[in-house]
């Protein structure tokens, strides 16, 4: 690739403990918010060059019943295989308004990840790492929203839909994402109906106040600066108390969607990417099917596959998906046997995920797997190296380390893994 | 016409009821058949088994002595063997699968093609059918939400039943031909009044419907009338733990047709965490079941008025499809290891 | 400087370290006491907390700093009850601290505080997120670990003792089974087999100061001083440990079982030849530990069958538990004394606490060796180290940097740190600030005992850790702050149902005070610990001028711009 890619030095305040000197100022320990006005706004100054939308398979996607279909092998299950907006390419008949995206698509139907346990495989795939190392790592969108993020921007770097984790690991709590349930409002976004503006406004007024008064004679800090911003952060997305609101998506929309769920969370993610924010991740649970796969694959594909395709085609009409790297996975796929609960189990060692965006071949299949499903025949790629394409993707330079404390190393990606060029186009 | 009560096999049995002891209940002979065997029906000669699964062929299996002979295919179907029915009579055998195909063939199959084709009777997958006691319907209840009676001479449609709001699981007719019962996923079970079609009443069975998050899971796998119509059961899972892997009890309920009251809930004692796949009344006195799931297949019985199980054998694995051989005494079972069973409900000869 | 020593009465051990007392005046204004830390060989030793002030302002003068000035008696007041029990004082308390003209009030307060319930609460809680970094962990309920660890805090257990229990604890003794928690947190998916990784990076970082992360796959590549040898060395110790499950009187209980076999050998993923090397259990810095010899089939006590929890002859835990914790192992005792004192001086000689390296130098190497050194002749006794800590001029500075001068290199130690309040901390304090521990103290009446209070706070705890904690197998560290903090803080239930008026809290208490001036002393007494500025007094009166019509809203503004305000988020 030839274009230069996201350096830490490039990256504000990469962490609570680096040590700029003992310099971290307030730009880089608190969040920037120059550019924000406070009503009306629709954009962001400074939109991000690169953005990230993973939706997760939770629990582990079969790739049998989605992107690599085995209509007629013994382990294929009773779905037929489609056509697809590509010729020649065809997916299970469980997503037939996503056959019709398929040529924004890249299917990867070659990963080998070798780790078929819930918590390590998803830690795997969204880290890049394998548990257990005694060191935790930040998830990709955190990664993606530190690079990423303009300082000027008004918004946080990552809201995650359906998600109630801490992921940021030592990048900190800032990296943390805004964990939105996404069929409810954000936990504390709306003011108390007993607290009035005029109210909020003099409380907000005298806490600046009190604060300005403490960190005269020197004695502020990037924490007391740090601190004093997220009430200021807070404040704005409380002005975009908006962002969240699905009732000002057209009526359309919403049908398209689809009122459950998941097509609620599509929508919110389409509504937010719009809205400029640099990483959003979806989460679509109950895919853990050891018991019941093809009844269970059934309806959870069905609640995916229409908002899948309506967010790519619509992030496609929109120019979104030229800067924007999205990325379908879960855990792990399962497995080609099917069990005596007609069910499949976890199985790393022959898997599939669907990306798209800028980098990612258009309509691709990448890789190939064996007639059963059981082995990857062609273009096998492991975790760590597709972390490594991940970052590449992003324009973020996968080979850097983090510095932490302004003395420990710690590769940004697994140093013993690589980026997949073929996978790049 | 729908007055002449004679049920399929599955559902009654010869006038005579032949005493069983199902504690006795014994594996006497087996045939591997090339994949997981989902459905199977013993023809009203008791000369045949069909059987269909994991694959698109419908396989016939002669049976003599209680033995195999044998096995002929027929590759029609476009997906997996769903569900399969004989005609009261015998000389027709109706099968359909999970691409939504209907066939009606002429048995025993001396032809390679089927007499007619729906080969969309369904959109989606049509887990069941049921033939109506006189031999003139074949009902098909799919994953469209839709119930379809079609004329087992030719393969028209006669009539459609509309209502239910998911996937249909099972079907049974009422031993006078009178009435269909139809249930789905969601635990619902329909009445209808035949020949008009009207949507009499509609009886709950929502503790054998579960949700885990946004998914649907469970649901009716079996019906079946007592052979005096008094008593209809309704077979499947309840009690969940975790859905997803198919923790529940199998459970077998009572219902008493007149009232719609529950009569019985009948689950075994010693936890064995599967559904029932089959479930049906035997003359004797007994309901019969099979299960397949977490814990592998069971094969239960409970005399009649009892809620313990007179019996509750470990099968070699999870038993998707049963049914009783007309001599009353032998029980077909089709299981998720490829084999075909047959299984004696008498003690061997001293 | 000269001292006069007054011998005291037979006193529990921790009182036997305030054998001497001596007047010493800094800047003829601080009044310190200072004792002998070494009773036992007679010898006369310069107090600790003298120790430790030559050394700083030896470094001021290198350094060419200038030391902030002393703090007052309110900085001080907060400072310290923040630092060892946890939370702010009550008005009252306050008040008469305040207004106490003893010379030694502050030192009498340090003993009050080390002697109170509430320090071996605040040092469960601080142990706690240091130990276990709010892991979950089965077999050993929260409940019994944190009873354990207070436990250990109130009967001032020694430091060594209670490091080796969480080593050594197999769980057969019913007493230690909580201890066990420590390694239980640190298991695989499965929660039976330990993770080596975790323990030897967690043992290295808690107990020695090192982290050997990076030199898990190979040599450290920026830290000489960190092998992967040292890595194994350590890992090597708990390699042969599992989880094993026990029948006790018919219950099923989690024990730690030991194999005798099983060599742990590594690679380096730098070496081309894949060299692989093995090594015995050994500590950083020291020779492999030579292991008894036993014939095959007699390495065991109690050997391994189906059901039975083998004992080897020689556990190499065990081994671990006697050489770790031990009076000579310098880098354990520099450990202990690195962590208290950044505990109190809210940055460490070594700093980060973790990374004690060639690379990374203590800012002060000789008052560091003297501290380990002092910990281990003290016997591990927490209680007396921190009490001597809190003596020191050092400790007493005011977070104010003196005027005039650039502001001093943190590692200097010349104006006291902002140290961010811990979450359950923040919680209890905010409780006692807004008044509702008073409240809660007026409802329990005579059943108002400190676990009873506690019990109350502990309800209030989940939304601080969920906002203010670092995230499960992170370690506390430097501050955090986040936008769903201030979302938090602004708008939800927790702080907006405080500032609800209720009989006896502090927005009853100012209420009920018609004139602007009370109003003021009270509000900041109660929420900053202080006493207001005539300014601060002036610019309540004026908030208050035209509110008669709305005086509650205009309160509740007040209190809630106090609480979150820096002032209060900070312990200064």
């Amino acid at each position: 690739m030839s274009h230069s890619k996201l350096k830490i030095e490039r990256q504000r305040g990469i962490s609570r403990r680096t040590v700029l000197g003992g310099m971290v100022g307030a730009a880089a320990g608190g969040l920037c918010l120059n550019g924000f006005a406070p009503y009306g706004w629709t954009n962001p100054v400074t939109p991000p060059k690169k953005r990230l939308l993973v939706i997760v398979h939770s629990g582990g996607l079969s790739q049998l019943e989605s992107w690599d279909p085995k209509p007629g092998a013994a382990t294929g299950g009773p779905n037929l295989a489609i056509s697809t907006s590509v010729p020649g390419t065809q997916v299970s008949e469980l997503l037939p308004h996503t056959s019709q995206q398929i040529h924004h698509l890249t299917l990867l139907r070659s990963l080998d990840t070798k780790e078929d346990n819930h918590g390590p495989g998803r830690y795997l795939m969204l880290s890049g790492r394998r548990e257990g190392s005694g060191l935790v790592y930040p998830t990709l969108p955190c990664v993606a929203s530190s690079f990423l993020t303009p300082p000027s921007h008004p918004l946080p770097g990552y809201f995650s839909i359906g998600g109630a984790g801490r992921e940021a690991a030592f990048l900190g709590t800032r990296y943390d994402p805004v964990n939105v349930p996404g069929d409810k409002p954000l936990a504390n976004l709306a003011r108390s109906s007993k607290l009035s503006e005029a109210s909020e406004v003099r409380r907000q007024s005298l806490r600046q106040k009190l604060n300005d008064r403490f960190t005269a004679n020197q004695r502020g800090s990037s924490d007391t600066s740090a601190y004093s911003q997220s009430f200021v952060q807070a404040q704005q997305l409380m002005q975009h108390n908006t962002l969240f609101d699905l009732s000002q998506e057209s009526p359309q929309d919403v049908e398209r969607y689809g009122k459950h769920r998941m097509g609620q969370r599509c929508l919110l993610a389409r509504r937010l990417l719009e809205r400029g924010v640099t990483c959003v991740q979806v989460a679509h649970e109950g895919y853990d099917s050891h018991a019941e796969n093809f009844n269970l694959h059934l309806d959870l594909l069905e609640q995916f596959d229409r908002p899948f395709a309506c967010l790519i085609s619509d992030l496609a009409q929109r120019g979104i998906l030229d800067n924007t790297i999205v990325l379908a996975l879960g855990e792990f796929g399962r497995t080609p046997n099917i069990n005596q609960r007609m069910g499949r189990d976890h199985w790393s060692r022959a898997w599939s995920i669907a990306m798209a965006g800028p980098g990612i071949g258009k309509g691709r299949i990448f890789g190939k797997t064996n007639d059963q499903g059981t082995e990857v025949t062609e273009d096998p790629v492991n975790a760590a190296d597709l972390y490594h394409t991940f970052l590449d993707l992003l324009d973020i330079d996968s080979t850097q380390k983090y510095t932490i404390d302004g003395h420990e190393d710690i590769p940004i990606a697994d140093p013993a893994g690589k980026i997949v060029e073929k996978l790049i186009v | 016409m729908f007055l002449q009560a004679t049920p399929d096999a599955a559902q009654t049995a010869p006038v005579a009821a032949p005493a069983i002891d199902p504690t006795k209940f014994r594996e006497v002979h087996n045939v591997s058949l090339g994949r997981c065997l989902l459905a199977c029906r013993v023809d009203p000669s008791g000369k045949f088994v069909a059987t269909g699964g994991m694959n698109p062929q419908l396989t016939s299996v002669p049976l003599a002595d209680s033995k195999f002979g044998t096995a002929e295919h027929r590759a029609v179907h476009k997906g997996w063997v769903a569900a399969l029915a004989f005609h009261p009579a015998g000389g027709q055998l109706f099968t359909s699968d999970y691409t939504g195909m209907l066939c009606g063939w002429a048995f025993p199959l001396a032809l390679e093609t089927p007499t007619w084709t729906q080969s969309a009777a369904h959109k989606g997958w049509v887990r069941t059918l049921a033939v109506s006691p006189d031999g003139s319907l074949v009902v098909t209840g799919g994953n469209d939400n839709m119930v379809r009676c079609w004329s087992t001479v030719d393969g028209k449609l006669v009539r459609e039943l509309s209502g239910h709001t998911s996937h249909i699981y099972a079907l049974a007719f009422h031993p006078t031909g009178m009435h269909l019962v139809s249930a789905d996923l969601r635990g619902i079970v329909k009445h209808w009044e035949l020949p008009a079609g009207r949507e009499v009443r509609e009886l709950d069975f929502k503790t054998m419907y579960g949700e885990q998050g946004d998914v649907r899971l469970s649901g009716v796998r079996s019906l079946t009338f007592h052979p005096d119509g008094r008593l209809l059961a309704c077979a499947g899972m309840s009690s969940f733990g975790g859905l997803g892997d198919g923790i529940g009890a199998p459970t077998v309920t009572l219902l008493d047709w007149q009232t719609g009251q529950q009569q019985a809930r009948l689950v075994p004692k010693e936890a064995h965490r599967s559904f029932v796949s089959k479930a049906f009344f035997h003359p004797a006195g007994y309901v019969l079941a099979a299960t397949g799931g977490v814990d592998g297949g069971a094969f239960l019985a409970w005399k009649l008025g009892e809620t313990e199980p007179s019996a509750h054998i470990k099968l070699k694995d999870s038993a998707w499809g049963l049914d009783l051989h007309p001599n009353g005494t032998q029980l077909v079972c089709a299981h998720h290891d490829h084999q075909l069973r047959i299984y004696d409900l008498l003690p061997p000869p001293a | 400087m000269s001292s006069r020593h007054r011998v005291l009465t037979n006193s529990p051990r921790t009182q036997s370290l305030r054998l001497g007392t001596a007047r010493l005046a800094f800047c003829g204004l601080v009044c310190l006491t200072f004792g002998l830390s070494d009773v036992r060989t007679g010898l006369a030793q310069t107090p600790l907390r003298q120790v430790i002030d030559e050394h700083i302002s030896a470094g001021w003068k290198t350094r060419n700093v200038t030391a902030a000035a002393p703090c007052s008696d309110a900085e001080f007041l907060r400072r310290i009850y923040l630092d060892l029990s946890g939370t702010i004082p009550t008005t009252a308390a306050t008040r008469a601290f305040l207004n106490d003209a003893a010379p030694d009030k502050r030192e009498k307060l340090v003993d009050q505080l080390l002697a109170s319930p509430e320090y071996a609460r605040n040092m469960q809680l601080l142990f706690d997120a240091m130990l276990l970094e709010r892991q979950y962990a089965n077999y050993v309920t929260e409940a019994e670990w944190t009873e354990y660890l207070r436990e250990s805090f109130a009967t001032n257990k020694p430091w060594d003792q209670f490091v080796r229990e969480l080593i050594a604890v197999d769980g057969t003794d019913p007493k230690l089974h909580a201890a066990m928690r420590f390694q239980l947190v640190r298991t695989l998916d499965s929660y039976r087999v330990l993770n080596p990784n975790a323990i030897t990076r967690d043992v290295g970082r808690l107990f020695l100061g090192i982290n050997l992360q990076c030199a898990q796959c190979h040599d450290h590549p920026t830290i000489k001083d960190y092998h992967q040898a040292d890595y194994f060395g350590i890992y090597a110790f708990f390699s042969r440990s599992s989880v094993f499950m026990a029948t006790v009187d018919t219950k099923t209980v989690a024990q730690f079982a030991e194999s005798a076999e099983g060599t742990v050998t590594f690679t380096s993923v730098f070496d081309k030849e894949k060299k692989s090397h093995t090594t015995n259990p050994r500590l950083p810095g020291r020779p492999e530990i030579t292991e008894p010899m036993f014939e095959k089939g007699k390495e065991y006590t109690v050997a391994p069958a189906n059901g039975v929890r083998p004992v080897p002859i020689h556990s190499r835990r065990g081994e671990l538990a006697r050489s770790l914790p031990a009076p000579d192992n310098v880098a354990f005792n520099r450990n202990i004394a690195n962590r208290l004192w950044c505990q109190m001086l809210g940055r460490g000689i070594v700093h980060p606490v973790e990374l004690n390296h060639a690379s990374n130098p203590p800012s002060h190497p000789e008052l560091l060796d003297i501290l380990g050194q002092r910990m281990a002749e003290m016997k591990y006794d927490i209680k007396a180290f921190l009490r001597e800590l809190a003596l020191t001029r050092t400790y007493q500075l005011s977070s104010v940097p003196a005027a005039g001068v650039s502001v001093a290199a943190p590692e200097s130690f010349a104006t006291a740190r902002l140290k961010p309040i811990g979450p359950e901390q923040f919680a209890m304090t905010m409780l006692q600030a807004t008044g509702m521990t008073d409240v809660q103290r007026l409802a329990l009446g005579d059943k108002a005992t400190p676990d009873a209070l506690y019990a109350t706070q502990k309800g209030h705890f989940p939304p601080f850790v969920t906002f203010f904690a670092s995230p499960p197998g992170q370690a506390e560290g430097s501050f955090q702050s986040s936008l769903e903090q201030g979302l938090f803080l602004g708008n939800g239930d927790s702080v907006r149902s405080w500032l609800g008026r209720q009989a006896g809290n502090l927005v009853d208490r100012l209420s009920n005070l018609p004139e602007p001036t009370p109003v003021a002393e009270e509000l900041y007494l109660s929420v900053y610990t202080r006493m207001p500025s005539p300014e601060e007094t002036a610019e309540i009166a004026d908030y208050l001028k035209d509110r008669a019509g709305d005086r509650t809203e205009a309160l509740q503004e007040l209190v809630w711009s106090l609480l979150t305000s820096t002032e209060f988020r900070f312990n200064h």
